[in-house]
């Protein structure tokens, strides 16, 4: 459940890393100096149980958290193995599951890919079409379409979608401006969590 | 650094760009004021001196200049290109680090984003971080950021990216995560995306650049004279990507600039030096090919060589804050294309950041040359390099002595009409020799070409 009293509000950052190292670096100094509690794999501040798997204790994270912002780009990260979700994945799911007040970053090559690719997904009916994707350097593996297809709730009626904001970026100075509008002012972000546990 | 320099540097004392040490902080303490100086202006951090400018000196400033390096590798992200030296004056070693002003802002140290207050290294708040963001938002994209449609990483040279990996690793200690892959490699270097190559890996490693970007031709010219209506002796066209570029341009200076014999006072073997020091030559050229403008297609570098100056063109501007006036002193660096110019600070062209101009005024100086000149014109960055005056190396003669008296100042005088006044004292051959020594040393300017050419009297006053 939300601990929406907390006086610093817990954010958990979940993306892969691969090259946007420092973008990762540079949001998680901007949120902290906002104030917030940030909680990132990549800065080694998910807290851990030393009695669960790496897996557990990052989706633990994401049910502990007040807010969850999630980074997806083309790659789509490690799972256990790789028929297995990957752990960004399975992050992604859970805070929609969890109803998490939530936002996030989607790279641009990941909604042209998607709109390229529709046509070779699905039949005209919507069904899903098998698809030999071969990953390459836009993107590492088709799930991180379905990924992004999550995150804007294409499973809901366009009329019922909710929570489904997600935010386009080309390049690191795009992200961080978005970063900065939704969380400068951590005022607005508490109030946004007392409506939602209320 | 040349110890005036770095003397010059510490007398002009702690600033919003200048911090004094007297003994080696932690790596704690450095990390900050770096991230600062990338955050804020850029500035340089001398280890060494105390908060009074007294140099003190640091000792096993090897080893603990490395150890610094490492560390700030490490810590601090985006990756910049700061330079960590050391420095011998009077006898003792300091640490130098030049951080030139970072266009990733905002920088992070440790997980902390510091900025610069007047003297002082500060944490940032959320305020300053915002107007960090929001300046970053004002510089808008830089052309070399800009995707160089319709290259493929085939259209490059390979074997150059791989030696900037392995030269960076050797004199920088940097890591990549992939060097065997040349894709990661410039992604790390910020040359490219995922989605494609950036006109900046095309500037620097393309196989022929000049197809897709004319302007990065490089035009050198050696006229026969002093003004550019002198024949030419040699006029070239160089292309390629910005080593080749260099390694030519190099190779014309190497060929046209004089060699002058001095016999020593004791002993009896001559010693052959250029006219000009290589070390002023070789900054100025590389300061055209990494700080200018390369947007516009009609842009280009042109380089002049007459018989007493070098001229270097570029097409651009003088960084914000930077003037003709101030560039020759102390100043923050702000490097127009910062990719382009970390790939030449990691293969070791550029030593260290914000000194190019004082580097060129030193040599100069040092080498009996009047102090160099930049002006703004056309579109771009003029740089001139005289020679050594003509008046230190001439004794004028008599005849020459009775022309300039005979002579008012922008009265014409035709060639013909002085050989025919001397002609039963010397050969036209030593006459026209005369006119020469006199043009070089600014007592006379020539104007029109071949029969029809006339020297007018300067205003130089008559020695």
């Amino acid at each position: 459940m939300p601990t929406a009293r907390r006086r610093k509000p817990i954010i958990m950052v979940s993306s892969s890393i691969y090259q946007i190292r420092d973008l990762l670096d540079q949001i998680y100094a901007m949120l902290e100096t906002y104030g917030y509690t940030v909680w990132m794999s990549h800065a080694g501040t998910i807290p851990t149980d030393s009695t669960k798997t790496n897996f557990e204790n990052c989706l633990e994270a994401v049910d502990r958290c007040d807010l969850f912002l999630g980074i997806i780009t083309g790659y789509y990260g490690s799972g256990v193995d790789t028929n297995e979700d990957s752990i960004t994945h399975q992050e992604l799911r859970r805070a929609i599951q969890q109803d998490k007040l939530r936002w996030f970053l989607v790279h641009h090559d990941v909604t042209v890919a998607r709109q390229l690719l529709k046509q070779f997904r699905f039949n005209d009916d919507g069904t899903p079409k098998p698809l030999a994707f071969k990953p390459n350097s836009i993107l590492s593996d088709i799930r991180v379409l379905e990924m992004y297809e999550s995150a804007i709730r294409t499973d809901r009626p366009l009329s019922q979608r909710t929570g489904n904001w997600v935010q386009e970026y080309s390049n690191a100075p795009d992200a961080i401006r978005h970063i900065r509008a939704q969380f400068e002012d951590p005022e607005r972000i508490l109030a946004l969590l007392n409506q939602s546990s209320s | 650094m040349n110890s005036t320099l770095l003397r010059q540097l510490i007398a002009s004392g702690e600033s919003i760009t200048m911090e004094f040490k007297s003994t080696l902080p932690s790596p704690d303490t450095i990390g900050p004021i770096v991230c600062s100086f990338l955050n804020t202006q850029g500035g340089t951090l001398i280890i060494g001196v105390n908060d009074n400018g007294q140099i003190v000196g640091v000792d096993s400033a090897d080893r603990k200049s490395t150890e610094i390096q490492r560390h700030l590798l490490d810590k601090i992200s985006p990756k910049a290109a700061w330079s960590v030296n050391i420095d011998k004056v009077g006898g003792k070693a300091l640490i130098v680090l030049d951080v030139p002003q970072g266009m990733e802002s905002p920088y992070v140290y440790d997980s902390r984003i510091f900025i610069r207050k007047g003297t002082k290294t500060v944490a940032a708040t959320g305020e300053d971080i915002n107007a960090l963001i929001d300046q970053r938002h004002t510089e808008g994209s830089r052309w070399e950021r800009l995707p160089a449609l319709g290259f493929e990483i085939d259209d490059l040279n390979i074997e150059e990216i791989r030696q900037t990996a392995n030269e960076a690793k050797e004199k920088r200690l940097y890591r990549f995560d992939d060097p065997g892959d040349p894709l990661s490699i410039l992604e790390q270097l910020g040359l490219a995306s995922r989605a494609g190559i950036f006109n900046s890996a095309v500037i620097l490693f393309g196989k022929n650049p000049a197809r897709r970007f004319p302007q990065v031709r490089i035009r050198a010219a050696r006229f026969q004279g002093t003004d550019e209506l002198s024949p030419f002796a040699d006029n070239r066209t160089f292309e390629g990507n910005s080593f080749e570029l260099i390694e030519q341009l190099e190779q014309f200076l190497r060929n046209h600039i004089a060699i002058e014999s001095q016999r020593p006072k004791q002993g009896v073997k001559r010693s052959d030096k250029p006219v000009y020091p290589w070390a002023a030559l070789r900054e100025a050229m590389l300061n055209s090919i990494v700080h200018r403008d390369y947007a516009a297609f009609d842009g280009g570098i042109s380089v002049a060589i007459y018989d007493n100056r070098i001229e270097f063109w570029n097409s651009g501007s003088l960084p914000e804050g930077i003037t003709v006036e101030n560039l020759k002193g102390p100043h923050p660096s702000r490097p127009h294309n910062p990719d382009i110019a970390n790939v030449f600070f990691l293969r070791g062209f550029i030593e260290r950041w914000g000194s190019g101009a004082r580097q060129i005024v030193v040599r100069c100086i040092e080498s009996g040359l009047p102090e160099p000149q930049w002006s703004t014109n056309g579109g771009g960055v003029t740089l001139t390099i005289r020679a050594q005056s003509a008046e230190h190396n001439i004794r004028l003669n008599s005849r020459q002595l009775a022309l300039l008296k005979r002579l008012k100042a922008d009265e014409p005088l035709s060639p013909g009409d002085y050989f025919l006044s001397v002609v039963r004292q010397v050969k036209e051959r030593r006459a026209r020799k005369d006119l020469l020594e006199l043009l070089e040393a600014g007592y006379l300017r020539r104007e029109g070409r071949g029969p029809s050419t006339t020297y007018i009297r300067t205003s130089k006053p008559t020695p």
